[in-house]
């Protein structure tokens, strides 16, 4: 007789951690998993190419070969080494049926990503961005189109989701001919440039709300000497300064700070909550 | 002339610099190609009547003589026949449209909004991103001189007598410009008024009320001047600055689709290229 109930959807995130001359980006994966684990409450897949320092908090692991370097610059204009390439692969290595594909800087203090899976969608992605300070809205060049954000991209194994991987694929390849066409001046390629791009193509050429993650992700672009809980709210202090920001998902640019020993404490510290 | 149906309508009135037979030319080609079984017609000058050829005859359905030619021939200046276009027309419906303006899709479902009024001017204009523009770097005389905020690029009219009263109220502004200009208007600086300004005078003479529905914002159009677009100031060329191609009647601007009429604004838009593409998918549509 025929099952007519329909089968449990698999649901779980996948992390990238690929470890640069400058970061432990294990590391920083390892307690990021560790807070989803305690918060979100699904299973963590770890994409990497080192098992070394991997922590034995995940439910699988990917190890893939060494990918070529590329190079990012924080504010004060230092180079870093940065691993970026070949994010498009997450629909062939998520052993989800629902994944949350998240970079490990993006901390997950809460469950606000899971109530989007109530609804339908093939993706959802990141399209605004806000800062204690100011709400941002990034375009990809002065005279481009609008930068989403390939830091949180929700998405269920579809046709459409796998058209959607395949052509950033494909923009990551061809990436001169695209950052040319679409007026980015950068040429240094950015998974936030092919994501955007690939989802106005995938949209018919236009500007399509639909696919938006509905609230800004809140960044923390400066860096932090520590952040501490209070109540519902978390107190990030800075060198000069400090914000309160209610307790959310963070998106935190400052890397040592992720490997600093506050940190850590703040990680054992939510999952003994 | 008896009027029936409903159609297209625009001016070619051609200048020692720009060949606005051409470029009706092109549009008739493309209402014909968007638009379901649409009747186009275009108003000519005796100096542009003598430069229609076999093949205009051929895809206009109407060629209409000025019966006589209020512009100053020495100017490049074409609006002082505007407000004939009342009793040239050949439909009882007319949308007009300036001769520089490319649809990508049917409007068809615009009549309906347009037959909530006897005169339909539209109000505000878009950028390429589809967003209503709040660039008010062409309109610092409308707002200094609280006039509604129409765009001549594509109006609709009935034949009616608040038509009637539009047509002639403007044809009356124009004919008084140096007055008004001098004792009504605030910071004035246009020796001829823009068709914009003559009907936006006009509609603030009649009253907005009577030929605007600024709630109906998807009679609309893409305005392609510079500032609209956040593309700089007006010295270069927007084709220059972002990539532009086309696909059949859709036109992509920085790789968006844009699915309201565009005014491209720059004459050099109509390359040899696309004028024949139009000719030969209109000839195929013809054989279909």
């Amino acid at each position: 007789m025929k099952n007519l109930n329909e089968s449990v959807k698999s649901r779980g995130v996948l992390l990238f951690a690929f470890n640069s001359s400058q970061v432990n980006y294990v590391e920083i994966a390892n307690r990021s998993a560790a807070i989803i684990k305690k918060v979100l409450q699904l299973p963590v897949c770890v994409v990497t190419d080192s098992q070394e320092q991997l922590s034995d908090i995940y439910d699988s692991v990917i190890t893939v070969q060494s990918q070529n370097g590329n190079v990012r610059f924080d504010r004060e204009g230092n180079t870093y080494e940065w691993r970026n390439f070949d994010r498009f692969k997450v629909y062939e290595f998520s052993p989800y049926d629902e994944t949350v594909l998240i970079d490990s800087d993006y901390i997950q203090f809460d469950k606000s990503l899971l109530k989007l899976f109530d609804q339908p969608f093939d993706y959802r992605l990141q399209y605004r961005m806000q800062t204690p300070k100011e709400y941002n809205c990034d375009e990809m060049g002065p005279i481009s189109l609008p930068m989403i954000w390939a830091t949180v991209v929700l998405f269920r194994k579809t046709e459409r989701s796998k058209i959607f991987f395949n052509l950033v694929g494909r923009i990551q390849r061809n990436f001169g001919y695209y950052r040319t066409l679409f007026g980015i001046p950068t040429g240094n390629y950015r998974n936030d440039f092919a994501f955007s791009i690939a989802n106005i193509i995938l949209n018919g050429y236009a500007i399509c709300s639909e696919q938006s993650i509905p609230w800004p992700m809140t960044t923390i672009e400066e860096n932090i000497e520590s952040i501490a809980t209070k109540g519902k709210f978390f107190i990030i202090k800075y060198k000069d300064r400090a914000d309160v920001v209610s307790r959310q998902n963070l998106h935190i640019m400052d890397k040592q700070y992720l490997l600093s020993e506050n940190f850590k404490n703040l990680v054992n510290e939510i999952i003994n909550e | 002339m008896s009027k029936s149906g409903q159609g297209f309508i625009t001016f070619a009135q051609n200048t020692d610099q720009v060949d606005y037979l051409r470029l009706a030319f092109v549009q008739c080609m493309n209402v014909k190609l968007t638009q379901h079984n649409a009747k186009f017609a275009v108003i000519v000058d005796q100096k542009t009547k003598n430069a229609i050829t076999k093949e205009h005859e051929t895809i206009f359905d109407y060629i209409i003589e000025l019966p006589y030619d209020e512009n100053d021939k020495s100017s490049s200046w074409k609006l002082a026949n505007e407000y004939q276009v009342f009793s040239l027309t050949p439909f009882k419906e007319t949308v007009k449209l300036e001769s520089d303006l490319l649809f990508t899709r049917s409007i068809n479902h615009w009549w309906s909004a347009f037959r909530l009024r006897d005169v339909f001017l539209s109000s505000g204009c878009k950028n390429y991103r589809q967003e209503i523009s709040n660039n008010r770097s062409y309109r610092k005389f409308f707002d200094d001189n609280e006039l509604p905020d129409v765009y001549n690029g594509l109006m609709y009219f009935r034949y009616s007598q608040t038509a009637s009263n539009f047509f002639h109220t403007a044809q009356e502004i124009y004919r008084n410009w140096d007055y008004i200009k001098t004792h009504l208007l605030k910071n004035c600086r246009e020796d001829t008024p823009s068709t914009d300004v003559l009907y936006a005078l006009t509609a603030k003479v009649i009253g907005p009320e009577q030929c605007t529905l600024p709630s109906m914002n998807f009679v609309n159009f893409v305005h392609m001047k510079n500032q609209i677009n956040q593309f700089g100031g007006d010295n270069e060329d927007w084709t220059r600055i972002v990539m532009n191609e086309r696909d059949d009647d859709m036109i992509r601007i920085n790789n968006l689709n844009q699915y309201d009429p565009v005014h491209y604004f720059n004459k050099t838009y109509i390359t040899e290229e696309i004028l024949n593409d139009y000719r030969e998918r209109y000839t195929r549509s013809k054989l279909a």
